[in-house]
């Protein structure tokens, strides 16, 4: 399975993202992730409680993660991410971490508990971004 | 905490449609991408396929999109450019 990502220019700086689903309550909804090798784990944003009417009784406030702007509230929320190429999907299932600071991340982030799965090639002067599963393998070759 | 990989499936008819209008929204994101970036300045902008809506507050689009906001990909547009070092 070759799946593909995409270069997004956001406020004049260009940004790897990938289409998941997610499956929250039972129902399938899809989002843009932004593909993170930097991040050990897969967080949503604060803003997706409210899209997604997110129960807050009885969550669990931790804050042992840390990124350069220091500690950050989250909990954790058992789901479903499904990635594929449009046929067929690969089913990751586990707890993600919830921001509780709105200013934590703009975007859900697609941590390497799900990209260590994948062989990642970012090619930015051809604006590609491939993941491949074990299926499918590459070759580096010498062009000069 | 960690998500684990436990298989591979075909989607459902309605899965692939939510998936193919996720397609039709990072399209039209990337082909507006500027003009959001420059417009909406610290709002919350939610795109369905080729609509582009925004609201001050997650539940203003709530209000104008009810449901529907959950088939939306919903972005908040800072107030200022930041660099991300997430």
């Amino acid at each position: 399975m070759i799946i593909e990502g995409k270069y997004l220019k956001m406020d004049g700086i260009v940004r790897p993202l990938l289409r998941v689903i997610l499956k929250l309550k039972n129902t399938f909804y899809s989002s843009f992730f932004l593909i993170d090798t930097g991040a050990d784990r897969t967080f949503l944003p604060y803003s997706m409680i409210s899209q997604f009417d997110i129960d807050l009784k009885d969550i669990e406030v931790k804050e042992d993660i840390s990124g350069v702007g220091g500690p950050a509230p989250y909990f954790t929320y058992m789901t479903e991410l499904l990635i594929g190429d449009g046929e067929k999907f690969k089913i990751f299932k586990g707890e993600v971490g919830i921001f509780l600071d709105p200013h934590s991340a703009p975007f859900p982030i697609l941590g390497r508990d799900i990209l260590d799965n994948f062989k990642l090639i970012f090619d930015r002067e051809k604006c590609k971004i491939y993941l491949l599963d074990e299926r499918h393998t590459y070759e580096i070759k010498e062009v000069i | 905490m960690a998500m684990k990989y436990v298989g591979e499936i075909k989607l459902d008819h309605k899965t692939r449609e939510i998936f193919e209008l996720s397609k039709k929204s990072m399209e039209t994101f990337a082909k507006h991408s500027a003009e959001i970036w420059e417009k909406y300045r610290g709002r919350f902008v939610a795109i369905i396929g080729d609509e582009i809506h925004s609201g001050k507050t997650i539940d203003e689009l709530k209000q104008k999109l009810g449901d529907r906001i959950k088939l939306a990909i919903v972005i908040k547009i800072p107030y200022k450019d930041k660099i991300w070092i997430l």
